[in-house]
């Protein structure tokens, strides 16, 4: 009395056992309708005569199109039908299957970043500590050469310049000068 | 060979046999199946360069089923339905292999045949999903976007399908008792 009033089979159970019997349903939902199909034989008779229908139904491939379309097709695209070219295979290869295509790549990525990212810690077979050593005495060399130009520059504009260039110069320009005003008093006189 | 010469020959050899299936299913006979899929590949060629690789099932498969729309339309009721030899079927039985087993065979394809010819009494709308779901094996995604409506229509649909698809069985097997 108690299994007939629960299998008057509603139509939302209806539902779920079609979508058990066609493959659809998760994990568990197809647990629960499977236990449900033990207790009761109207819910197990009406499971498998859906069951049947969806072997029957996914048992059927897509038929397959006439060579005769695909020839009749050939004077408008002007392309063979089928093709072995290089270019062809990687298209396929691509394109066929483009999540395995993708998960491919990913895995290459994650490799060449793995590596990578291990090979950070020694540069070419020195360490970190080395490298950072041979930068900081790469710094003071050049600060010692940067001390040493500025010495000379200074050296150059104040005591060079001043000193060795300039003052005789000066002093030829005076002779010079001096020079002219000797001759041109003697021409007034 | 350029890159759209590639790309139109994966096209075809991807999704040669999903068009005529298809297309097959919804006209029931094989001359407006084939003119059908004629009709597609030459689309595919002419639009080849403007849709994107991985959204050409969707793009192929709508053009499909809008030109059989189209079809179906102008047939209208003048429907004609085509019985041919299956050469295929008739050579498997000479050679003597058990999984050829006469008998057996003719009752395999009694009923697939069967299923098919129930599927293709199914009504349109439903018929178009169950086939692009179960044969074609596309996702509730793509068959929204291929049928242009709304992914529950899909899946209500299907159930329908299902349950019509099982009634019309249910009605062949007691023809066959009675």
């Amino acid at each position: 009395m108690k299994d007939k009033k629960f299998f008057e089979i509603s139509a939302e159970l209806m539902d779920r056992i079609i979508s058990a019997a066609y493959g659809d349903a998760g994990f568990f939902e197809k647990m629960k309708i499977h236990k449900l199909a033990g207790e009761h034989s109207e819910v197990r008779e009406l499971f498998d005569e859906f069951r049947n229908t969806a072997n029957s139904v996914h048992s059927i491939k897509p038929d397959e199109c006439p060579e005769t379309v695909i020839n009749n097709i050939k004077p408008v695209s002007k392309i063979e039908s089928k093709s072995s070219s290089f270019m062809f295979d990687i298209y396929t290869a691509a394109f066929s299957r483009p999540a395995i295509s993708a998960l491919a790549v990913v895995i290459l990525a994650a490799i060449v970043v793995l590596s990578v990212s291990l090979n950070n810690g020694s540069y070419n077979g020195y360490s970190r500590e080395e490298i950072e050593k041979a930068n900081l005495q790469t710094r003071q060399a050049l600060a010692l050469v940067s001390n040493i130009f500025s010495k000379t520059e200074s050296s150059l504009k104040n005591d060079i310049l001043v000193d060795r260039v300039s003052k005789p110069i000066n002093t030829g320009m005076t002779t010079v000068n001096n020079l002219f005003i000797d001759k041109e008093k003697k021409n007034e006189n | 060979m350029k890159l759209t010469e590639t790309k139109y020959q994966f096209l075809i050899q991807q999704y040669k046999n999903n068009i005529y299936s298809y297309a097959l299913y919804m006209m029931k006979n094989r001359m407006d199946a084939e003119d059908i899929s004629q009709e597609v590949l030459i689309k595919i060629w002419q639009n080849v360069g403007k849709f994107n690789i991985l959204s050409a099932k969707t793009w192929i498969m709508r053009t499909t089923h809008n030109l059989c729309i189209d079809y179906l339309r102008k047939r209208q009721s003048s429907y004609s339905k085509e019985y041919s030899i299956d050469e295929e079927f008739l050579e498997s039985f000479a050679d003597g292999l058990e999984e050829n087993n006469p008998l057996i065979k003719t009752h395999l394809k009694m009923m697939t045949d069967k299923v098919k010819e129930a599927i293709q009494n199914l009504p349109e709308k439903l018929k178009s999903v169950f086939v692009f779901y179960e044969i074609q094996g596309m996702k509730y995604r793509e068959i929204s976007k291929s049928l242009d409506v709304p992914l529950n229509t899909v899946k209500v649909n299907l159930l329908r399908a299902r349950k019509k698809l099982q009634k019309e069985l249910k009605h062949y097997e007691r023809q066959e008792i009675f």
